[in-house]
């Protein structure tokens, strides 16, 4: 570039105050090529921008460079200026003489010299920038929803009603989630199936949502809006086509005493089983790890019983293609399991007996036994007697908030359902007494104080702060060990049965699934959104949006907010004709290219193939690395690998960058 | 009747010339078996025996291998130059092989030709050659193939002769004789005549071959082991090929000069992409061609002097006395 | 000194677009004040910061280099770090056997939300720069053209003369002042593994298996097209040469299918040739040859005498030598104080020529625009210079970071007798101590560089 023009903008006085900027400008205009070197008070308002412009036309400019503030802050404006008067919007640079310069040194002379420079770096890389015009790609209309409980459900229907077509990919025989399995969700009290099955239900019959139940993501290929899934329809050996859920089959099994995944073990449910009663769909499935026909060729009762053929005991895993154009994630939560040694520091919680005393349960336990439909039909049983517990413990933050042995975060629901908990249990063991033992009470939600109030002021529940020492047996009792900070003093309880508010942690197998997606993830294993305040359902993968519990703990409003937020984004998506992507990425000089594919082996995106290139005939002539510009996301990790250098990375490329180290001698 | 100087006191006058402020330069051993020749930090490092010549050559002196051209620096409009080539000191080349010295009067062909050029001619001025004639030789001499010999006098002030414990000097030019002086004494001893290698090939056959053999499969067929490297050129006392670029930023910098060889794949490369010499064929053709024809036809003088520094330091033992003799052998 | 005198440093930061950059913007809005002799220089990420740029950094005039970016697991482009991290390690072991002052180069992970910690660090960096005070090693053009220049401490230079790898030059030629010349050592192999070789080559040409045999020869290599001229193969100790390097070479891709000679020290490079899909196994044939030692420095720590991949192997190798570690060559170097260390290795520069014969000797090096070739920008100066003569062997040693097998033909063909081999057997060991790995031994290994680990050491990251 020959013509290039200099704008040093005053900032008012944020650069002006400490550097002297017409001795910059002036400066400036000295460096060869620079045909125009002014300065204005405000580059970035409209008579600043209109300056451009018109020296632009004036001086037939062939690349600016503007001095102010942050390219963060300003640079898609600036190339939208220069845009309008008709030149690429590739050939500006900002120099970052306020936030790196005026607003961090106080000597105006060095402050002075050190724009001076700054402004002769953005010179000598414009001089050697490129035009570069935008990527356009299609876009296909369809969406995935990864996650059938309440976020995806959300979202999937958001997406649906908006007139896309979505696919639903759930890991479990039904949709529904965690929720499926609550009693009654804070702050409402409102029964948690009532409010999720009708959506199931909606979910199940939509027309324009094609649910893959029993299913899992496997592989997931393209980029933003060209997506392609392969998804794993795992074996139910029952054809749901077929099936009319008439119940003939788990009635017959005699296998019935497999402990039930939906109950947390609290209740039993046979070989061939529907997860709940009002499961999405509403068909059986077989678990091959007890069938007694799958392991042994044994049984076969169901088969016998059942008038619609449905079963199928041949069936295998049969793996799908979809193609899509955007990715939600809602895969949800599980909660920490407390009574296992674990690896590195998450230690368990071997001191408050889960799992070696029946008595001691964690939180979605404690939701089974209240559940209408759980296993004890609602009655609070204890599970070691049958009898009902009329003193029970409640621990909170069990695993969170805890950077010695636990997880550093806090769960955030905990302190609402374990107050909610008290309430219910007060409500069906009127004489029966809850204690609870916390840390801090985190209600800041609509409803949430008050509700929590209502738990000890009306329902009874007696507060400890303090956190619990041991839990041991003797006899049938529990005996709780704690303190009460407030009083300053220790507690001992004699409980019959003891509830941990164990903490929420992302599913498991979700850090599978986001290098799939390439979306990052933190130390915890949840996902990573764009940004935490401005952008929390996108993630840094293009068309992979985040919402529900796997992005960060959360109940069940935010979750279905987060849904809408992520359908909302998705559906941004699909509004625009075509994609374009920003043109700031990786090419490789195929002359050049040694074909080691070292480029290859490091891209963090898989987003360069190993090529081959041919003359127009058809004559093999050598191979080649080669970057796909769809998947491409500018990171230039390629071009620090490539020994030759024929990997560049445009607005970033080797001639710019050392121009801009060579203007510092 | 000789002139002759023991060779303690040719050290002693060694000594002395540095202490005028000139520069000596001689043969000296850098690691076990690996002998250099270059200005010396002192005359006490100088070899004198044990060794064919040193693993490169004395141009150095004359043609270094980076030098400045000019500085430039740029403001707006103005462009400054600024001319490199500092003061040249005076410089002794002591005990080089009379296959270096040859290789001057050589080289003042061609640097003095269409162009004269100054860096060349002033280091030239200022240096005066002591030639150390040899007593022994190896499988990669062929000086008396091209015209030498072990004891030829082609371009040196001053010829020495290994004597023992002292050397016979006979000066050939005044710049020779103003160097030593009244530093001699006379004597009966003198040198016996050296034969040197017996001729390997003949220069008129070499280029007939190569007038006659452009095209053919010879030069592939016979470069295979060729790695394009440049240490056969960077070595040679006669190769001066040298690229000129520039090394700075849009504002100021330098335009040096530096070593080049015909032997690097990107020598004829053209800003177009194409290259007129693609392979290492007819790369090694071009060498050939310009040293034992295209040379000799402008300048009367093969441009070789038979030293063997080209297969000494070729990583695969090939250089040029390989292709030659293999010529030699296809006639 | 005077206030005006007081030396200034020159601190070039690379730092990436997404968190340090963002941190030094916050830094900036919340008016934390620094020193200005900082200057920035914006990337995209970590993973695009090239060890050339901090070379050229110096080259320039820096004082001292900064490197920043995201915290590992924060990389706005998931990865970039990670592989900037294994990188950098690396290149700090290959800065240290240079004797480069290491306090001159900082890394550090600085977030978008690290406003103070990037003031902080720059501040520190430029009070510890100015104490320093100016670092020239890489920025000088004009050294002393003289290669007898002995060093201050003689026996650290004889020690590593003595046990060095640069092995007795052939070069000077032996003084026999008559014809005949030198007459290779007598040959320890036995003769039976030369006429196996001359007739497992004349079957493959004769049937077509292949187009032409690379092999040694009387005087060097051959490359026999012919089944009669497969008598021109030798097999002695004479056969140092790594023949590996001419299947990068075009003239003799176009010959048609070849089959190679090659002692296992040689193997080992094609194991990293087909790994970087250099040369085809199935077309190449490969001829294995059991060595005893070709009597180079290299042959006393050899641990491959039984080539292992070969299509044919000829002959057996005595009982494996016990493995004397190359300690002696890199430990006398190491013990030198770094400033030490490094005139000792501009020394050894000072007689480079630039001649890239250790480049074409390299059957690693096969990029046919070799990085050094490439003038838009320059990245490594041409010039014989300590600057372009440290830029351009910095630049060869790295990109053979956890490549390069040890076979020792760079030191043997530079024709100024530099120890290249010392530079490469560093980073080798290096590669060995943080991740038990070495080149060339297994196939199914992944290369060291464009991989990384999540447990990639970062203690010398701030």
């Amino acid at each position: 570039m020959s013509r290039i023009g200099v704008f040093v903008c005053w900032c008012g006085e944020n650069i002006a105050r400490t550097v002297d900027v017409a001795e910059v400008a002036s400066a400036s205009a000295k460096i060869p090529g620079v045909r125009c070197s002014v300065h204005y008070k405000y580059m970035c308002s409209d008579p600043g921008q209109a300056m451009i412009r018109e020296k632009i036309e004036r001086e037939r400019l062939d690349a600016v460079v503007v001095a102010s503030c942050s390219p963060h802050m300003h640079l898609k404006t600036f190339r939208k200026t220069v845009e309008r008067a008709g030149l690429n919007p590739y050939l500006v640079e900002m120099a970052n003489i306020r936030e790196q310069c005026s607003w961090v040194h106080h000597d105006r002379s060095q402050a002075t010299a050190k724009a001076a420079e700054i402004i002769r770096m953005s010179v000598e890389k414009v001089r050697q920038d490129h035009a570069l015009q935008p990527i356009r790609v299609p876009v296909t209309r369809r969406a995935m929803v990864i996650g059938g409980g309440v976020a995806g459900i959300q979202a999937a229907l958001d997406i649906a009603d908006a007139g896309y077509e979505v696919v639903m990919v759930e890991r479990e025989p039904s949709i529904g989630g965690k929720m499926a399995g609550l009693s009654e969700t804070f702050p409402t009290l409102d029964c948690s199936q009532c409010i999720l099955t009708p959506r199931m239900v909606e979910v199940g019959q939509h027309p324009r949502i094609k649910l893959y139940s029993y299913s899992e993501v496997e592989a997931v290929d393209g980029f933003i809006g060209n997506f392609t899934a392969k998804i794993r329809q795992k074996a139910r050996y029952v054809d749901i086509s077929k099936c009319t859920g008439c119940g003939e089959c788990w009635n017959v099994c005699p296998l019935k005493r497999n402990p039930s995944e939906f109950d947390f073990k609290m209740g039993m449910r046979p070989a061939i089983y529907v997860p709940f009663p009002q499961a999405v769909p509403a068909r059986p499935v077989i678990d091959s790890k007890t069938c007694a026909k799958l392991i042994r060729n044994g049984c076969g009762l169901c088969e016998k019983k059942c008038q619609a053929g449905a079963i199928n005991f041949k069936d295998t895993d049969k793996v799908v293609e979809e193609k899509i154009g955007a990715v939600v994630v809602a895969t949800g939560y599980q909660l920490y399991d407390i009574g296992k040694q674990q690896t590195g520091k998450l230690a368990g919680y071997g001191e408050y007996g889960y799992g070696k005393y029946k008595d001691v349960i964690d939180s979605l336990q404690f939701e089974r036994l209240v559940s209408a439909s759980g296993p004890t039909n609602g009655a609070i049983k204890r599970p070691s007697d049958g009898k009902e517990p009329k003193s029970v413990v409640f621990v909170s933050c069990v695993g969170s908030r805890d950077n010695a042995k636990g997880l550093s975060y806090c769960s955030k629901i905990c302190c609402m359902y374990t107050a909610k908990h008290t309430m219910l249990y007060k409500h069906k063991v009127h004489d029966g007494q809850a204690h609870v033992f916390y840390m801090d009470l985190r209600s800041g939600g609509k409803g949430y104080e008050e509700f929590v109030r209502r738990a000890i002021e009306q329902d009874g529940a007696k507060y400890y702060r303090g956190r619990v020492s041991k839990i041991t047996q003797q006899n049938s009792k529990l005996i709780v060990r704690g303190a009460d900070t407030l009083a300053g003093t220790p507690v001992t309880i004699e409980a019959d049965l003891v509830v941990l508010a164990a903490a929420m942690r992302p599913s498991p197998g979700v850090t599978d699934l986001a290098r799939m997606l390439n979306v990052g993830y933190d130390e915890h294993g949840f996902l990573l959104e764009s940004h935490p305040k401005l952008r929390p359902v996108e993630t840094n993968a293009g068309g992979v949006f985040i919402c529900g519990a796997c992005h960060s703990p959360k109940d069940i409003p935010e979750s279905v907010a987060q849904a809408s937020a992520a359908a909302a984004k998705t559906q941004i998506l699909f509004a625009a004709e075509e994609l374009t992507r920003e043109p700031e990425i990786a090419q490789i000089n195929e002359q050049m290219c040694a074909a080691c594919f070292a480029c290859y082996r490091t891209c963090p995106y898989h987003a360069i193939e190993q090529a081959e290139v041919h003359t127009p005939r058809g004559v093999f002539v050598k191979k080649t690395a080669r970057v796909n510009p769809g998947l491409c996301m500018g990171c230039g990790t390629c071009v620090a690998v490539c020994p030759s250098k024929s990997a560049e990375l445009e607005g970033f490329t080797e001639q710019e960058i050392y121009s801009m180290v060579e203007s510092l001698a | 009747m000789s002139e002759i100087l023991t060779k303690a006191g040719l050290r002693e006058l060694a000594k002395e010339w540095n202490a005028q402020g000139k520069v000596v330069a001689g043969p000296a051993q850098v690691k076990p078996g690996l002998v250099l020749y270059a200005p010396l930090a002192s005359a006490d490092d100088i070899v004198w025996d044990g060794f064919v010549r040193a693993a490169n050559s004395a141009k150095e002196a004359v043609f270094p291998r980076h030098e400045l051209l000019c500085r430039y620096h740029l403001e707006g409009n103005r462009v400054e130059l600024t001319n490199g080539g500092a003061e040249v000191a005076a410089q002794i080349l002591l005990a080089v092989r009379p296959c270096d010295a040859a290789a001057l009067p050589i080289l003042d062909h061609v640097f003095n030709w269409d162009y004269r050029d100054e860096a060349y001619n002033r280091r030239r001025e200022a240096t005066t050659v002591v030639t150390l004639a040899c007593a022994s030789y190896d499988e990669s001499c062929f000086c008396t193939s091209v015209g030498l010999g072990p004891q030829a006098e082609r371009g040196s002030d001053v010829m020495l002769f290994d004597l023992g414990d002292e050397f016979e000097v006979r000066c050939l030019t005044d710049k020779g004789r103003a160097i030593f002086a009244g530093k001699t004494q006379t004597s009966e001893r003198t040198a016996p005549l050296s034969k040197g290698p017996k001729p390997r090939f003949s220069p008129q056959h070499i280029k007939q071959f190569v007038d006659e053999h452009f095209t053919g499969p010879f030069w592939q067929d016979e470069t295979l082991a060729c790695l394009g490297c440049g240490a056969c050129a960077y070595n040679c006392p006669t190769c001066h090929c040298f690229d000129i670029v520039d090394e700075g930023n849009s504002q100021h910098g330098e335009r040096v000069r530096n070593w080049d060889s015909c032997q690097f794949a990107q020598f004829t490369l053209h800003a177009s992409g194409h290259n007129p010499r693609p392979d290492q064929g007819s790369r090694q053709r071009q060498r050939v061609l310009h040293k034992f024809s295209i040379y000799p036809e402008k300048f009367g003088e093969i441009l070789c002097t038979g030293c063997g520094n080209c297969t000494r330091n070729c990583p695969e033992g090939q250089g040029l006395l390989t292709l030659l003799t293999g010529i030699e052998h296809a006639l | 000194m005077s206030e005006a005198n007081q030396f200034e440093p020159k601190i070039i930061a690379y730092v990436c677009n997404w968190c340090t950059y963002l941190g030094a913007d916050l830094a900036g809005t919340t008016r934390l004040e620094y020193p200005a002799n900082v200057r920035i220089i914006r990337l995209p990420c970590t993973g695009r910061i090239d060890f050339n740029l901090l070379v050229k950094a110096f080259e320039i005039g820096a004082d001292t280099v900064l490197v920043s970016g995201c915290h590992p697991g924060d990389c706005h482009y998931t990865a970039g770090n990670y592989h900037a991290r294994r990188r950098w390690m690396l290149f700090r072991e290959l800065l240290d056997t240079l004797g480069f002052d290491l306090r001159r180069i900082y890394f550090t992970w600085i977030s978008a939300a690290e406003g103070r910690k990037w003031q902080e660090e720059i501040t520190r960096i430029t009070e510890e720069t100015r104490k320093l005070g100016p670092y020239r090693e890489l920025y000088k053009k004009n050294g002393n053209q003289n290669p007898s220049l002995a060093t201050e401490d003689e026996s650290a230079r004889s020690a590593l003369e003595c046990g060095g790898l640069t092995p007795p030059c052939p070069r000077q030629g032996m003084d026999l002042g008559k014809e005949g010349g030198v007459k290779p050592p007598h040959s320890k192999a036995p003769l039976a593994q030369e006429q196996k070789l001359r007739e497992t080559c004349r079957k493959l040409l004769e049937d077509g298996t292949v187009q032409v045999v690379i092999g040694y020869g009387a005087g060097g290599p051959v490359f026999i097209r012919r089944a009669e001229d497969a008598g021109k193969l030798v097999w002695n100790t004479n056969c140092q040469a790594n023949l590996a390097t001419y299947l990068k070479r075009k003239e003799i891709k176009r010959l048609g299918k070849a089959a190679v000679v090659v002692k296992a020290c040689d193997e080992r490079g094609l194991v990293i040739l087909e790994k970087e899909s250099q040369i085809d196994r199935l077309t190449l044939r490969v001829i294995g040859m059991a060595c005893d030692g070709m009597g180079q420095p290299k042959c006393d720590a050899c641990k491959v005498h039984q080539p292992r991949f070969a299509d044919e192997i000829i002959g057996e190798a005595a009982a494996q030598q016990p493995e004397t570690p190359h300690a002696t060559e890199t430990d006398a170097l190491m013990q030198m104080p770094p400033a030490e260390r490094m005139s000792w290795w501009a020394q050894e520069f000072e007689r480079c020529v630039k001649c890239y014969a250790c480049r074409q000797v390299c059957p690693l090096c096969y990029c046919e625009r070799c990085i050094a070739d490439k003038n838009r920008p320059v990245v490594i100066d041409t010039s014989a210079t300590p600057k372009g003569n440290f830029a351009w062997h910095i630049t060869r040693a790295f990109h053979l970071a956890g490549r390069c097998v040890g076979c020792g033909e760079c030191t043997r063909a530079c024709p100024a007798g530099i120890p290249l081999g010392l530079l490469n057997l560093t980073l080798a060991r290096a590669a060995e101590k943080h991740f038990g790995y070495q080149a060339g031994m297994d196939p199914k290994v992944e290369p060291l560089i464009g991989s990384y680990a999540l447990t990639d050491k970062e203690d010398f990251i701030r």
